[in-house]
């Protein structure tokens, strides 16, 4: 037995049980995959429809003609210039997503591995920020960044991405913590400064959790409405989400159709960089395999 | 024990401990000279009712000696129609190039902002109006945040249901000696819904009203043979005529019933509001500022509204509603199911864009509720006004004149953006561009009888909600209607705010007819 | 300088009157967060609590009313923070457990070695990413009293009722949304469970442990950290519901998915009370607190970090 290698002895041992098991996880997968995806799919349904087939009950899924003309129609209107919002959302959400990259995984290391004074209550404080319903801190906020004189571009949506931000922190501290702290101590022995251990050594172990920090930022300042909603007022200035809801709030007799021809156009990039972080997750197993030395 | 994790000791004397860290943060930050929000917000408030504007804050009846009571009613001298020429508060062309932020979510707008501004520039070429739009669900929190901040536009709609707190605070500018210095006379030109002249300041310039009226599916009507409120009814129709022709439309299958003949939504006080009028109460008192929903009237508006949704079953209530379309939004009536639908104008020139060949839809008027007693339609208006910390009065208010003004009012009323309140514009919305529908549902019959509007308070969202959550419980056989309504009632006055305002209206709703010969001299007659 | 780190490494603190230089290292990593937190955080923090000791409109005149607005919430006189507490409890009693539960298994499933599995994750994760008006409108479709979930419940012979427009299914409706949208944890157990050796499944299996064997006690215990982490996450989250109830139903009917946040933002910007909403906002923010201070107390029990714990534990 110890003579084979591992991976003929998981399947000669299990091949009857692990067969069953894996047919099991398709239908599985497969039945919950309908289910999650529906959305989506009814998304691009809706955005191929005939306005005539929008209210049909029961719903139409697959529409008679599919209405090509209804994406140009939705986003490229004099008033609604969705690649100039596209350009907007881009440069926001890139510069929002590299300062939470640098600043979080920075504070991260600082709370996982350097037992300084009074870090368990600073830890706390970051916790507790996560608490306070943002809609409070809203008018004092906006009065801030008002004196700033930040209002109408956008310093106060991103530049409080580069302080961190509490959710990240957590995260990245908690993956820190599971890497066995010999390796920086060993360094720290060799004479390595703290900043080298965590660029050389901490940050290549934690490519997997790096690369959900990016997605899980990169969607969230993506889908985020409501802060540039507030803080930014010209058109030439409006983010992609902004314009989806004011497209969606804008008319009683909503052009849903046209609606989601947006929607579906506005997450096709979210969707291509998870499909791009997937791929890293799965070099990123071969990486955490290197802890268990 | 290098290895310690903070998880394991965290925890302990840490809730002191976070308190007076914070505090301590606090201090630290103040220590720092760091501009701490709270405090430059506080000082623009310390006073009650505190005025950035010019205006003393009289919060009294009496309004400032200077202004001329009910908004100049005495300087009628020049019609609405010529206020777009540049007048004595008009600048002159040669200043330096200004760029006029207007706020608005008002969206069917959007299809005429770029004619507006084009009409404009004719007359301020040095002016370019850059439109925002903010989401309607959102206009409140983003007004909130950035009137108090002073970034809000030069020029803003209003949020009627919560705008009277930013009236009562002093956040508006009194425009009450422009229009004065303009001759225009807001009461004789317009039809106005209350926020405009509040207590005796001009503190809105008119925009639309939104007059209710019952839309019909004219195709519906003749596969179920009922008469035509027009071609048959010629227009004179009762509540009873309604309620037959409900009846008959009505399609029940197998017990469930997939097609209403009515949709009204009776949850709603501003859309109630028409039957308790007709049947000779009313919801609120204009006089005494507070709501009235204990009264007899509105008891008996409810009883026949419930009989119709529960015993006559042609009345959808919401939650037919949503079996029958789901909550998501669609609106029954567009969606062809129900047969009826009161609501307001607002819907024109959505309806063709929606139902396109689907049916033949045209509007009928409010039904009276007898031969004798005539119907009272409710309407509304979204009135629009300059903000006390512009930098720009002067252009800012000349561009809601515009917006005002006979020339875009027409341009409105040509392509049925609005119901003007110019009631110089009436006769062009009933008459241009019909297709044949009776658009006069909207304009003849709505201001040749008795009309009401809202009851426009700073708490009128937050009543509008209690009261809807009280009907709803009625409806869902969860309440006694009595219990609801006196609960309602309740809540609706706590709620109720007029912001330290005795006596902010000029008139009582339901409002008295325009008259007869003023009519004829529009020609909406 | 490769000495003091050496020093601090080996735990020799060399005191310069109260700081050391290993404080001064650990300052200056997290000092973007202490700055950003000093500056954006705090004053607006310190704000809602002073302004819930008044009645500021926001617009105008406001007085110093002392504890009143706490009072307020407290001895009844607003009905409806009594049933926004219990709305609010009764979805974080589901949605918390729910989410874990689910979010799990399906992390489990995605991290099989199966064919397309890149694709199943994306799928799975898509509720994440699609904006919330469009998923409104999904959901109307499948909550609807002839909706998709009504359709498949009639083939087991179940009436399903009118989801969203019932007193007592409005609730479970809502959870039921949210169950769905579980992308984000399942990207951490599934980054987690990725973590876990595989020589310790094997190890397992050697000693003839099963598949629910080997989850319990291979797995599980070595993802604790993860589970630690999405359930603090969670009952911040949940204590916090809004889009769902603001979006799906505005809480109706007749207050049935009246939840706190949704309460807090009513007082807030449509009934004019910023003072009783910042009053709101800080009891929540003590409840949440609380809660998530005995979470933090509870997890020495359970929750393993394998820097602390060279070797996995529950083998065998």
């Amino acid at each position: 037995m110890a003579a084979t290698t591992p991976t003929t002895s998981f399947f000669a041992r299990q091949s009857t049980q692990a067969r069953v098991a894996r047919v099991g996880a398709y239908a599985a997968v497969t039945l919950l995959a309908m289910l999650y995806a529906a959305p989506f799919l009814w998304m691009v349904a809706t955005s191929l429809k005939d306005p005539s087939e929008l209210d049909a009950v029961p719903p139409i899924w697959i529409p008679k003609v599919l209405q090509w003309q209804n994406y140009p129609n939705a986003l490229l209107r004099p008033t609604r210039y969705f690649p100039l919002f596209f350009e907007n959302t881009a440069i926001y959400v890139g510069l929002s997503v590299l300062g939470q990259l640098i600043s979080c995984s920075l504070v991260a290391y600082g709370f996982a591995r350097i037992p300084f004074k009074g870090s368990k209550f600073l830890f706390t404080l970051v916790l507790s920020t996560m608490m306070l319903p943002p809609q409070v801190l809203l008018i004092p906020q906006y009065l801030l960044f008002k004196q700033l004189g930040w209002l109408d571009s956008l310093l106060p949506l991103v530049v409080p991405q580069w302080f961190g931000s509490a959710f990240y922190i957590f995260l990245l501290r908690q993956f820190f913590m599971t890497i066995p702290r010999e390796l920086d101590e060993a360094a720290l022995v060799d004479g390595a400064h703290r900043l080298d251990i965590f660029w050389r050594i901490l940050l290549p172990l934690c490519r997997p959790i790096l690369i959900t920090v990016f997605a899980l930022s990169f969607v969230t300042h993506w889908n985020d409405f409501f802060g540039p909603l507030i803080y930014l007022n010209s058109q030439k200035n409006m983010v992609v989400a902004t314009a989806l809801r004011l497209f969606a709030m804008s008319q009683q007799a909503l052009p849903i159709h046209e609606l989601m021809a947006a929607s579906v156009t506005s997450v096709i990039p979210v969707i291509v960089v998870f499909l791009f972080c997937q791929r890293a997750f799965v070099r990123g197993i071969t990486m955490t395999g290197m802890k268990e030395g | 024990m290098s290895a310690t994790s903070n998880v394991r000791t965290i925890g302990r004397r840490r809730v002191i401990g976070l308190a007076l860290g914070t505090i301590g943060a606090g201090a630290l930050l103040a220590a720092c000279g760091g501009s701490a929000p709270a405090p430059t917000a506080a000082p623009a408030a310390t006073k009650p009712a505190a005025a950035p504007t010019t205006a003393p804050a009289t919060g009294g009846a009496a309004a400032a000696p200077t202004t001329a009571p009910a908004g100049g009613a005495a300087a009628a001298t020049k019609p609405a129609g010529t206020t777009n020429a540049p007048s004595a508060a008009a600048p002159a062309t040669s200043k330096a190039p200004v760029t006029l932020r207007f706020t608005t979510w008002w969206a069917p707008l959007e299809r005429g902002l770029k004619d507006a501004s084009d009409q404009f520039k004719a007359d301020f070429p040095y002016v370019t109006v850059a439109p925002e739009m903010v989401p309607s669900a959102d206009f409140v929190p983003k007004q909130e945040a950035a009137l108090v901040a002073g970034t809000w536009g030069d020029a803003s709609i209003s949020d009627n249901g919560t705008q009277v707190k930013w009236m009562a605070g002093g956040y508006h500018l009194d425009l009450t000696d422009k229009v004065k210095a303009d001759g225009i006379n807001l009461p004789q030109d317009y039809s106005l819904m209350g926020l405009e002249i509040w207590e005796g300041k001009v503190l809105h310039m008119p925009f639309d009203n939104d007059p209710r009226a019952i839309y019909y599916n004219k195709t519906a009507f003749k596969a179920a043979g009922v008469k035509d409120p027009w071609d048959d009814l010629k227009g004179k129709w009762t509540i009873n005529d309604m309620v037959e022709a409900a009846k008959q439309l009505t399609n029940v299958q197998n017990g469930k019933t997939t097609f209403y003949g009515l949709q009204w939504n009776y949850n709603s006080y501003q859309e109630f509001s028409p039957l308790v009028w007709m049947l000779g109460g009313n919801y609120a008192s204009w006089t005494e500022l507070k709501y009235t929903l204990t009264d007899p009237a509105v008891a008996k508006a409810h009883q026949m509204l419930y009989k119709w949704a529960k015993e006559d079953k042609f009345l959808i209530t919401v939650e037919a509603t949503n079996e029958l379309v789901g909550p998501g939004g669609v609106i029954p009536f567009r969606a062809g199911l129900t047969g009826m639908y009161h609501r307001a104008a607002y819907d024109v020139q959505l309806m063709d864009d929606v139902i396109k060949d689907k049916f033949e839809w045209d509007a009928a008027p409010l039904p009276d509720l007898d031969a004798n007693t005539p119907g009272i339609p409710v309407t509304s208006g979204n009135p629009n006004y300059v903000p006390a910390k512009t930098r720009y009065p002067d252009e800012a208010y000349a561009w809601l004149r515009h917006l005002s003004s006979t020339k875009f009012q027409d341009f409105a009323a040509t392509n049925h953006l609005y119901v003007p309140s110019n009631k110089k514009s009436w006769k062009t919305y009933q008459t241009a561009n019909t297709k044949g529908k009776h658009l006069e549902s909207f304009i003849r019959h709505v201001y040749s009888r008795r009309h009401g509007f809202h009851f426009y308070n700073a708490g009128m969202n937050a009543a509008g909600t209690a009261i809807r959550d009280q009907i709803d419980l009625v409806y869902l056989d969860k309440k006694k209607l009595e219990d609801a309504l006196r609960d309602a009632n309740q809540k609706a006055n706590e709620l109720v705010n007029f912001g330290g305002a005795k006596q902010p209206f000029s008139f009582t709703v339901p409002k008295p007819p325009v008259p007869t010969a003023e009519l004829q001299a529009l020609g909406v007659l | 300088m490769s000495s003091q780190s050496l020093a601090s490494a080996a735990g020799v603190t060399r005191r310069r009157g109260f700081v050391t230089r290993t404080d001064l290292i650990g300052w200056l990593f997290i000092s973007p967060w202490l700055i950003g937190f000093l500056v954006f955080t705090a004053g607006p923090f310190l704000a809602a609590l002073f302004l819930s000791t008044t009645t500021w409109d926001v617009a105008g005149a406001w007085e110093e009313i002392g504890l009143r607005n706490y009072q307020r919430m407290f001895n009844g006189e607003d009905e409806q923070f009594a049933v926004a507490v219990r709305n609010t409890l009764y979805f974080v009693a589901f949605n918390v457990p729910g989410v874990q539960i689910i979010a799990l298994a399906l992390a489990a499933l995605l991290n099989q070695k199966l064919h397309g599995i890149s694709i199943y994750r994306t799928i799975f994760y898509l509720p994440a990413v699609t904006s919330g008006i469009a998923t409104a409108y999904l959901w109307a479709t499948i909550l609807a009293k002839f909706g998709l979930l009504n359709g498949m419940l009639a083939l087991i012979g179940i009436e399903g009722p009118t989801w969203l427009y019932s007193v007592e299914w409005g609730m479970p409706a809502i959870i039921m949304y949210s169950l769905w949208n579980v992308g984000t944890p399942m990207l951490v157990y599934l980054a987690a469970l990725q973590g876990v050796p595989v020589h310790l499944h094997e190890a397992a299996m050697i000693d003839g442990a099963g598949i629910w064997g080997r989850f319990r006690h291979v797995t599980v215990p070595m993802i604790t950290p993860a589970i630690f982490f999405n359930s603090v996450l969670g009952v911040i989250g949940s204590f916090q519901v809004f889009t769902a109830a603001f979006i799906l139903t505005q809480g109706g009917p007749a207050d049935a998915t009246l939840v706190y946040i949704l309460h807090l933002y009513r007082s807030a910007f449509l009934n004019g009370k910023m003072g009783y909403a910042s009053a709101l906002a800080w009891v929540l923010f003590l409840a949440i607190l609380a809660v998530t201070l005995v979470q933090l107390a509870v997890a020495r029990l359970w929750v393993y970090y394998e820097a602390e714990q060279p070797t996995a534990r529950g083998v065998g």
